[in-house]
């Protein structure tokens, strides 16, 4: 395999790579990439299966439209857009629902989960419960809230990820977190 | 305004997405309000606990996954090399066929007197004897050999006045 050239961050090298048609570099640039992906989707569909399924296809959809990613910003931005678009595609096609059972959140919420082996079980099972919350919000509120809160970005990248006005996205957050204080604390 | 109507902004002033004038507003707001300072206070804590949740862990195998995603990468490729190799054996066999029956038929020139011989025997079934010499002339002048690739046009006058036969052969070759 050709090493990336000198003096070019590893993704920048890997994505010129991948944009001849270099297959190891691309399947390099997936494993950089997969994990963030992977956790992307599972919060927004909130089922593993569907998570790996979207990651997938997340990943074939980058690789068709890689000429046309732009080498400065990296394929941050354009893999956030295609797992949202991947998610929101497997969602529809299956018509599932997940819903995940509120009722014992309040005691969870209440356990220190650093301090001890309980503390351990009950962190994996708030993030099971988190995925059941996010599951009851719709799907615009939750991918703007899992991409604002969760994945640290700004409204107007929100927005254009989404496909949206920064209005519009501003909108749908705040209504995301009015229904997620309810829903974690019971009261929806 | 009401504590309801604040609600909205509220939740966008703690993800510190309001305009100024509205963030003054709801800071003033907040200060006379307890509930509404409340509900800003469990909005801040569920914005800080969404931010500290670790990637999610689930137990994928992502070697498998990227194998995945290189095998359904590599196969239209795959796809089209086979259409591609299809479309030339196919190609290949059409063009052998038809020099294998350009090869199977006679000369044109031969071709054209056996076609105008069948015409003149399915026109001239008990032909009066002046018609007939006149039929013939024409089928005679009609094929002659030609010097130079051209359109051969025949014209054949049958029993009946209202028919007339007209066969035209056009050719590309230069015929010796």
């Amino acid at each position: 395999m050709d090493d990336p050239p000198e003096g070019t961050a590893p993704e920048a090298g890997l994505l010129a790579l991948a944009k001849t048609g270099h297959l190891d570099a691309f399947e390099q640039l997936v494993a950089l990439h997969e994990r963030r992906v992977f956790s992307l989707a599972l919060r927004l569909t909130g089922s593993v299966e569907d998570a790996k399924d979207a990651t997938q296809e997340a990943f074939i959809r980058l690789h068709r439209k890689i000429g046309q990613v732009d080498s400065g910003r990296g394929v941050g931005p354009w893999l956030y857009s295609v797992t949202v678009n991947a998610c929101r595609d497997i969602g529809r096609e299956r018509q599932r629902s997940r819903l995940v059972p509120m009722e014992n959140w309040a005691s969870l919420a209440a356990v220190d989960c650093a301090s001890s082996p309980e503390g351990l079980y009950a962190d994996r099972q708030r993030e099971e419960r988190l995925r059941g919350v996010l599951h009851r919000l719709p799907e615009k509120e939750r991918a703007a809230l899992v991409l604002r809160e969760m994945e640290g970005l700004s409204t107007e990248e929100v927005a254009q990820i989404l496909g949206s006005s920064p209005v519009t996205v501003r909108s749908q957050i705040s209504m995301a977190r009015l229904k997620l204080r309810k829903l974690l604390r019971g009261k929806l | 305004m009401t504590c309801a109507e604040f609600e909205e902004r509220i939740a966008l002033y703690v993800g510190g997405e309001l305009a100024p004038g509205e963030r003054l507003a709801v800071e003033e707001h907040l200060r006379a309000c307890p509930e509404c300072a409340g509900l800003a206070r469990e909005l801040e804590e569920d914005r800080a606990w969404l931010a500290s949740r670790p990637p999610e862990t689930a137990e994928v195998d992502y070697v498998a996954m990227r194998m995945e995603i290189r095998r359904r990468i590599d196969r239209p490729r795959w796809i089209w090399k086979w259409i591609a190799a299809a479309a030339a054996v196919l190609l290949a066999f059409v063009v052998a066929v038809n020099m294998r029956r350009e090869r199977q038929l006679p000369p044109v020139a031969v071709r054209k007197e056996v076609a105008v011989r069948k015409e003149v025997a399915a026109v001239t079934t008990a032909p009066r004897p002046k018609e007939a010499a006149v039929r013939r002339r024409r089928v005679r002048r009609a094929a002659a050999p030609e010097q130079t690739a051209s359109t051969v046009k025949i014209r054949l006058a049958t029993r009946d006045p209202n028919v007339t036969i007209i066969l035209l052969h056009e050719t590309r070759e230069v015929l010796p």
